[in-house]
């Protein structure tokens, strides 16, 4: 209880971080999507904002000087003032058209642009997504992979373990045999046998050695000679040969489970004192 | 899927692992015994009824006088064919011969004849050796010796010495106390004896030249000691040392040119010197007061190897040919004399009192081991065979003097059939350096 | 210097025996207290009292011819040595007389050894003669070894029998 009691805080925590993380990916997933295109209308707001961008000065019109004349006559020229300001004001108003139209245009780059930077971006996440998708389908594979091992493995452990309790009863059984005086008498019968019938040639030294593997059928008779290493010279290897051919059949064990169809003899010279 | 082929796959494993060990081991410790080996009877193509000589029973005598061999009887073989085609190996097998011989003798002309022989393995399903020899009546024995070799240096790797010679000493008693000494040299089988010399004084110490064709002996006609070289052929021989007192114990250097011989003098010391064959010079070798005698060289030429009883008793030294201080060899035992090396050089043979029985023994010159090879009370005279292989030596038997051949290792002892009286002093031939 | 007893002991063998005309030389003063001379014998000698008279010779007795050795020995026994001198007295007497003398061994061991164990055994016979006055002219030697038996056997009385040296009388 108390042990439960000291899981309890780094569980919460690693809880809330999982949260944490999984729900930042839904928020990726949100910033992933398209925003709509909305041109800003309101031209008064653009007269304020002339100063931002000095128009290109194609044509500068000449400022109308300011006519500076006596005062004294008052000549009727107000409908040339009245034109000349009109005149003006078209001027201005052309001015003030390029300048929106300007404006427009440059709104639109900045839109056309910041919609391109937009798709990019969103390109870049839907790879993103993409890859991450990938990955999690791939983690989620070796998962699957580990899993299967796993499974594997402990199958295998508990047959191993089976057969290792075999194993122990069945050389337990066999070793209870290997020591008892049955099996002892059964080697020796074998080897005086072979020992009666083995003419030693004056060539061997005591250093003489042969393993030879012998196959034998259940009556003693035997079916295969097979020297594995002689370190004596030919006349040694025929006497070895010979000696075991001789010797067929071999004698039986008093029981019939000490029988080994295979035998490994390894014969060597009496050492003399 | 990969379940299930894991599972049968560990389960192969393990049955396979539960199979080999299930191996049984056992040992087996042999003592030296002679192979067992069949010479089949020969077969006979001719215009008599019977072969000039029965070739298996030489064949069969030889390689078991070796000490390395024992022929099966006859009665035993399962089929007895002549030629190599006929032979079925199952048949030997069997009866777990180590080797097979088969031949034939078919006559080709009056006088001429042709051996055949095959040698096969039986286990081994193979031919070691096949051979044809011509020969006439006369050679016929000689070819069989021939065979023998070659048969005996198959098997063991170690030339044969069946066409060597033997030359021995015996006594017959004549009326009253008189003997008859004779000097005979024979086949190493026995057969063939042939009389050099004959003697109603006694006959000591014959020793082969190295190229075969000359022997050295003792002599005691006119009652006093005498050294004579004769030749085999001719029958001719000329006395090399006839100095008062002691002429005795000749052995022929390695070269042939000298021989190594013990004088005694008129004050009966005796000692060594070596003479000088063609100048009849002596240098002496030995000064020593007491019984210095019985001088052998080494088969390098190096050394001489003599019996010395200055330590009290009998016992076996060495010197260099040329003269200097002799060194004992043997330190074993109150009683080692008459040194004979193996022509290998590698053994020292003698005649050792082995508890109070005069026995041959034979000593490992780097080892210094010393090995009793054979077992009578009065035995002497030991001879190498050429090949080293072989000792000849003699012994008693029911109070005859007889020889015996012994294996190297001492191990197979064989009585030699040898002639009449009593035989002593067998030496052993060369292998022989020209062909007869 | 043992020869110088031996001969102590023949000259009392020779008083003993009743011949004072054999010429002797004079005995080796370190040994026995028997002072040599003439036929009275009172001084400390017991049972000898009564000894008067004298031997005669049986002039048909041969002179023995062989002399025999211990096992592994040439020295010539006690009993073997007055017959030796007798030897010693005949060749001195006849300056023309010569002996061969054979020496032998028993069968046991090396024949050429052997050889030198019987010329051993012969030797000590021609030094004794020598030293009684025999001459080296006079005598030759030769050793048979085991190779001329007296006795074919192989007991202990056989090879006693053919430890020897046989002195033969070659003029």
């Amino acid at each position: 209880m108390a042990r439960n009691g000291n899981n309890f805080v780094p569980i919460s925590m690693a809880v809330v971080l999982h949260v944490v993380l999984l729900s930042s990916m839904l928020v990726a997933f949100d910033f992933a999507r398209p925003t709509p295109i909305t041109p800003m209308a309101i031209q008064a707001t653009l007269v304020t904002e002339i100063p931002e961008a000095p128009p290109p000065a194609v044509e500068k019109q000449p400022e109308p000087e300011p006519v500076i004349e006596e005062p004294d006559l008052e000549p009727d020229n107000s409908e040339e003032l009245r034109k000349q300001a009109e005149e003006e004001k078209r001027v201005q108003d052309a001015l003030i058209e390029k300048d929106r139209l300007e404006k427009i245009r440059q709104q639109e780059e900045a839109n056309r642009k910041r919609r391109e930077r937009e798709e990019a971006e969103r390109e870049k996440q839907e790879e993103a997504r993409k890859e991450r998708e990938r990955q999690e389908a791939e983690r989620k594979r070796q998962e699957d992979i580990q899993r299967q091992r796993d499974e594997n493995e402990r199958l295998r452990k508990e047959l191993e373990a089976e057969q290792r309790a075999e194993e122990i009863e069945d050389e337990e059984r066999r070793l209870a045999a290997n020591n008892s005086p049955a099996m002892a008498a059964y080697q020796y019968a074998i080897s005086q046998r072979i020992r009666r019938n083995w003419s030693v040639p004056a060539s061997a030294s005591p250093d003489t050695l042969c393993v030879v593997n012998v196959r034998q059928l259940a009556g003693g008779e035997i079916i295969g000679v097979n020297i594995i290493s002689c370190n004596g010279d030919d006349a040694v290897k025929r006497s070895v040969e010979a000696a075991i051919h001789r010797s067929s059949p071999l004698p039986e064990p008093s029981d019939p489970d000490l029988f080994s169809p295979i035998l490994e003899l390894s014969l060597r010279p009496e050492q003399q004192n | 899927m990969f379940k299930k082929l894991s599972f049968a796959v560990i389960v192969i494993v393990f049955a396979a692992n539960n199979a080999v060990a299930q191996k049984l081991r056992i040992d087996v410790q042999g003592v030296a015994q002679p192979t067992p080996v069949a010479i089949v009877p020969f077969g006979w193509e001719g215009n008599s009824p019977a072969m000039p000589l029965d070739i298996a029973e030489v064949i069969k005598g030889d390689l078991r006088r070796s000490g390395r061999f024992s022929p099966i009887p006859e009665n035993d073989m399962l089929q007895k064919p002549t030629d190599g085609a006929d032979v079925d190996f199952s048949d030997w097998s069997i009866l777990g011969v180590e080797a097979v011989v088969v031949g034939k003798v078919t006559q080709v002309g009056v006088n001429a004849y042709s051996l055949r022989f095959q040698l096969f393995d039986p286990f081994r399903q193979r031919q070691l050796v096949g051979y044809q020899i011509p020969a006439s009546r006369g050679t016929m024995r000689g070819a069989a010796h021939r065979a023998a070799d070659m048969i005996y240096e198959k098997l063991t790797g170690i030339k044969g010495v069946f066409g060597t010679k033997v030359a021995y000493v015996t006594a017959e008693q004549q009326a009253g106390r008189e003997r008859l000494y004779s000097l005979i040299v024979s086949d190493q089988d026995g057969e063939n004896e042939f009389k050099i010399m004959e003697s109603k004084d006694p006959i000591m110490s014959p020793a082969w030249s190295p190229d075969s064709r000359q022997l050295a002996y003792v002599s005691f006609e006119g009652s006093r000691s005498s050294i004579f070289i004769q030749n085999l052929r001719s029958g001719n021989r000329f006395q090399v040392s006839n100095k008062p007192g002691i002429n005795g114990a000749p052995a022929f250097s390695p070269n042939g040119k000298k021989l190594v011989i013990t004088l005694g003098g008129v004050e009966g010391n005796p000692d060594i010197y070596v003479l000088d064959i063609t100048s009849r010079q002596v240098k002496r070798l030995t000064t020593h007061r007491a019984i210095d005698t019985e001088g052998t060289w080494s088969p390098d030429g190096d050394h001489i190897y003599f019996t010395s009883d200055r330590s009290g008793g009998p016992q076996i030294y060495r010197i260099s040919a040329n003269g200097g201080t002799p060194e004992r060899v043997t330190f074993e035992g109150s009683y080692n004399a008459r040194p004979r090396l193996s022509p290998d050089g590698t053994r020292l043979a003698m005649v050792h009192n082995d508890r109070g029985n005069y026995r041959i023994a034979v000593m490992n010159i780097e080892r210094k081991d010393l090995l009793v090879v054979s077992a009578g009370r009065q035995d002497e005279s030991p001879s190498f065979a050429p090949n080293s292989d072989s000792l000849i030596y003699a012994t008693r038997q029911s109070g005859d003097g007889v020889l015996e051949t012994v294996s190297a290792d001492g191990l197979i002892r064989q009585k030699m059939a040898s002639g009449q009286g009593d035989v002593r002093e067998p030496v052993w031939s060369p292998f022989p350096k020209f062909t007869k | 210097m043992s020869y110088y007893k031996i001969f102590a002991i023949a000259v009392l063998g020779a008083l003993l025996a009743g011949c004072p005309s054999t010429p002797v030389p004079d005995p080796d003063p370190s040994d026995t207290t028997y002072d040599g001379g003439d036929s009275a014998s009172t001084d400390g000698m017991d049972g000898f009292d009564g000894q008067d008279g004298t031997v005669i010779d049986d002039p048909f007795e041969q002179l023995g011819t062989v002399i025999y050795f211990d096992f592994d020995s040439s020295e010539v026994r006690a009993a073997d040595q007055d017959l030796v001198a007798a030897h010693a007295i005949q060749l001195n007497d006849e300056s023309f007389a010569s002996v061969r003398l054979e020496g032998h061994a028993d069968e046991r061991g090396s024949r050429e050894y052997n050889i030198g164990l019987g010329e051993r055994r012969a030797q000590a016979v021609r030094q004794m003669l020598m030293i009684q006055g025999v001459k080296a002219s006079q005598i030759q030697t030769v050793s048979f070894g085991e190779e001329r038996p007296d006795a074919m056997g192989s007991s202990e009385s056989d090879y006693a029998r053919n430890r020897r040296v046989e002195i033969r009388y070659t003029d």
